[in-house]
């Protein structure tokens, strides 16, 4: 929901463990506030880059706002005034 | 963990992505607060946008999008809550429709109902309800 700011780009020497294991380094967790057990997708590029992307599920009010995108506007403030003589004509 | 209440003004507010409702949503997204929503408002407010010309599969998707968060409630006007807003406009000479709206965010333990209406103004005044808008 956070605006993201400007990024740099980041790079860094990893080095693979044992059994294949690469730990990110600490600045990129915090800054894209990687925790324990988030999922990543890795994929292979043709060139046999690696490319890594953190699997989100946007929360039903990220949905949401997504959505109002896509809608028109209108002048809210005047839809509300109608409203508002429309429940004084019911007083 | 605050709840609000929310009047029709409010959600028109949100449907038009205007910059603090917004907030209040991402509010409600961590967790800070919690959204109450009236069923009146939701007849109000649909009648609003249809006469805007949005398609009712539009703001059909609209509730149930705001259904899907577990920290929005919607609230349905059943007789205690009817009965108590019926006193309260009779009491207070508001509408029944404001009546209504206020008397469920009383009930249901809302912290502040948002609503830029002049007659939740009046219910403010007279400690009913608190009322926030900007």
């Amino acid at each position: 929901m956070k605006k993201r700011r400007e990024k740099i780009m980041f790079t860094d020497v990893v080095k693979m463990g044992k059994k294949g294991q690469i730990t990110l380094p600490k600045l990129v967790r915090d800054e894209e506030n990687y925790r324990d057990g988030d999922e990543f997708t890795l994929s292979q590029m043709p060139g046999g880059d690696l490319m890594l992307h953190k699997i989100t599920e946007k929360t039903p009010e990220e949905k949401l706002l997504d959505f109002l995108e896509t809608v028109p506007k209108f002048d809210w403030r005047k839809a509300f005034r109608e409203i508002e003589e429309e429940r004084n004509r019911e007083r | 963990m605050m709840i609000y209440g929310a009047d029709s003004w409010f959600l028109l507010c949100l449907w038009n992505k205007e910059a603090t409702a917004q907030r209040m949503l991402e509010e409600v997204q961590t967790g800070k607060s919690h959204l109450v929503i009236p069923y009146p408002a939701v007849a109000e407010t649909t009648k609003k946008l249809m006469q805007q010309g949005n398609p009712a599969e539009r703001i059909s998707t609209f509730w149930s999008m705001l259904e899907s968060s577990k920290k929005i409630r919607f609230v349905p006007l059943e007789k205690t809550i009817a009965v108590e807003g019926a006193r309260v406009s009779m009491t207070h000479g508001v509408p029944l429709m404001d009546a209504l709206i206020a008397a469920t965010a009383k009930l249901t333990g809302c912290h502040a109902l948002f609503s830029s209406d002049s007659d939740m103004a009046v219910l403010a005044k007279k400690k009913y309800v608190t009322v926030k808008s900007w």
